[in-house]
């Protein structure tokens, strides 16, 4: 009877477990997972899928990401342990390699016949340095002190490049003297165009550039991150056009399929910790702002944009993959890992 | 065959309950461990793992004659917003905010799962004549590249915008130590000074670090304020400094400022600045 008693009073402790446990099941609300996004680009998010031993594999800032031809997702960050961390797109850590780019900003991927090399601009160097996909530097852009551009290596701060079917690097001297410097596949500085200023082919942070070619006629397409705007240029310099993005600082353009997907690291005034990413159609509207507000055109002009959820801090960098993820680097964020989205 | 017959028959019925409660509580507690974690390998962020943003608030003019209208946004679906006056309670916002008072409109952002925004505090001064015809001395004179219309700057009742550089609306200084002498043109009853400034990180421009207030050299109020570390805040200040009424016929407000502009900036070692485009008595 005894045992019995103590039965009893276990099944009712039990029945309120379940009674607990029923209710959570009840309730799907408390289970929703987050989606971020709008219209036809929203997202799950996974902060966990890059995570590693930060003793081990640490990272600084997380600047920029690519996916290689195997598939893999390369990342750079400026900590000198390890400035290039390789995954697979599990998040499993493949290899890691690079101890001497203390300003590792830029990653750019180009695949040559079938090698794949990456061009990394270090902003600490003052060069844009590229190297085969396991490290080997095979040549150096240093500053182009003949040109009479500059006055000391010091003042070209590369921020970015862009290398285009026939092999010619575009340099983005976005921290420096905001020049686009155009150089042959040799080397050869061919042309300069940009350069700070107010006017419409001026640049105040250069910050980003990507060929566009989502068109038979290839472009140029470069940030111009203080002024919220991303500017067309023709591949031999001239200016075309300018996309206004109110209030979203946005960092480098990436093309993938028919959009175009920036890291906007602040909005709305610039303050710290209000980024979020910004996805333009092939018309170069703004369809879907995952971490941030509804995008909203008003007779054409899209309305200032700010960050809705305290989710991302400050996104530099998105990677897509073939089955349109999103992996987000971010720049000053408590050394944290990438993020990645799963597209629903 | 159903899980729970496999439980052996032999065993009491009520124990039979008890492993069927406890494979149902087993499985009800793993779903929690899928929500609280959303951190873990392949799982999901969950919606009330995630604060919203507060909302982007404009008002027309934070100085006003007549009254302020104050404006709020905050487009994501299912969201609202809210906002109280001064230390009342909160109301749906849904239509810009209009008032003829001095005050300061609160704001935050709500959704269902989602947890609160942080507050937003918007604050608005109305203007009086208390200043007219007052004597103001600025000691020292503000730095030759921005001294605005030098003491008129600061009781033109005109707010200076983020462009500080164009307009004579601003008063900047790059000294430690800013007195504003004030000789009203007659007496008057004094218990709140406002100051506005302006905060520009990124052109090294910060927020006094004290503020004090004296009247026949008597020490009436004193503020102070932590220095912003924010690298890219760019934001209208006033502030206001409160105190037991008292009937004035002069004021000295005395400006403390950073001596240095700390070491994670830029422009770390240099002198900062302090910018003031208006002093309200009410």
């Amino acid at each position: 009877m005894v045992r019995r008693n103590f039965i009893k009073q276990i099944s009712v402790i039990g029945l309120g477990g379940f009674s607990c446990g029923a209710s959570l099941l009840a309730n799907p609300s408390l289970y929703k997972d987050l989606i971020i996004g709008h219209n036809t680009h929203r997202y799950k998010v996974d902060m966990s899928w890059g995570a590693l031993d930060s003793k081990s594999y640490p990272v600084n800032d997380c600047h920029e990401m690519v996916q290689d031809s195997k598939g893999r997702i390369v990342l750079l960050t400026n900590h000198t342990q390890n400035n290039v961390i390789i995954y697979d797109k599990q998040g499993q850590l493949d290899e890691v390699w690079g101890t001497k780019f203390p300003g590792a900003h830029g990653l750019t991927l180009k695949v040559e016949g079938d090698k794949d090399f990456l061009y990394i601009s270090d902003n600490e160097r003052h060069e844009v340095i590229k190297t085969t996909i396991d490290g080997k530097i095979v040549n150096t852009f240093t500053c182009p002190i003949g040109s009479g551009l500059y006055e000391s290596k010091d003042q070209f701060v590369p921020t970015e490049t862009a290398v285009a079917d026939n092999g010619d690097i575009y340099i983005a001297d976005g921290y420096g003297e905001q020049h686009i410097l155009h150089y042959s596949f040799e080397g050869r500085l061919l042309n300069v165009f940009g350069g700070r200023g107010d006017d419409e082919l001026n640049f105040d942070n250069a910050h980003g550039i990507a060929i566009d070619n989502r068109n038979q006629q290839h472009t140029l397409l470069i940030t111009d991150r203080m002024t919220n705007k991303l500017k067309r240029f023709s591949m031999s310099g001239d200016y075309i056009e300018t996309i206004n993005l109110p209030g979203a600082y946005i960092c480098r353009p990436v093309i993938h399929d028919q959009y175009v997907y920036l890291a906007t690291i602040w909005s709305g005034n610039g303050a710290n910790g209000t980024g979020f990413v910004s996805i333009l159609n092939k018309d170069n509207k703004l369809i879907s702002s995952p971490g941030g507000c509804e995008p909203m055109y008003k007779e054409g002009q899209l309305q200032h944009m700010y960050q809705a959820i305290k989710l991302f801090t400050h996104p530099h960098d998105v990677c897509v993959d073939e089955d349109e993820n999103l992996y987000v680097a971010q720049w000053n964020s408590g050394k944290s890992y990438p993020i990645k989205l799963i597209r629903i | 065959m159903e899980f729970w017959q496999v439980i052996p028959y032999k065993i009491d019925q009520n124990l039979r309950c008890i492993a069927i409660v406890l494979l149902l509580f087993c499985v009800a507690c793993n779903m929690q461990k899928i929500k609280i974690a959303g951190n873990g390998v392949g799982e999901f962020v969950q919606e009330d793992e995630v604060k919203l943003a507060g909302p982007i608030v404009r008002i027309d003019s934070m100085f006003f004659k007549k009254q302020a209208r104050v404006l709020a946004d905050f487009r994501m679906e299912g969201a609202s917003i809210l906002y109280k006056f001064d230390d009342q309670e909160y109301s749906l916002y849904s239509e810009p905010i209009v008032s003829n008072r001095s005050g300061k409109i609160t704001f935050r952002t709500e959704k269902e799962t989602y947890n609160a925004s942080d507050e937003f505090v918007m604050p608005f001064v109305k203007m009086n004549d208390h200043l007219k015809e007052s004597n103001i001395q600025l000691i020292p004179a503000p730095d030759l590249a921005y001294s605005g219309d030098g003491s008129d700057s600061l009781s033109d009742q005109l707010k200076g915008d983020y462009n500080y550089r164009e307009g004579n609306k601003w008063c900047g200084w790059q000294d430690s130590l800013v007195q504003i002498r004030i000789e009203l043109a007659s007496p008057m009853n004094l218990e709140k000074i406002w100051i506005s400034t302006l905060t520009d990180i990124p052109s090294s421009i910060f927020n006094p670090k004290q503020i004090s207030i004296f009247s026949e050299n008597s020490l009436v109020a004193v503020g102070e304020w932590n220095m912003e570390n924010d690298l890219n805040c760019k934001e209208y200040n006033i502030i206001p400094l409160s105190f037991t009424s008292i009937q004035i016929s002069s004021v000295v407000i005395e400006i403390i400022n950073e001596i240095e502009v700390p070491q994670w900036h830029p422009n770390s070692g240099n002198r900062p600045w302090v910018f003031i485009d208006e002093i309200i008595l009410e």
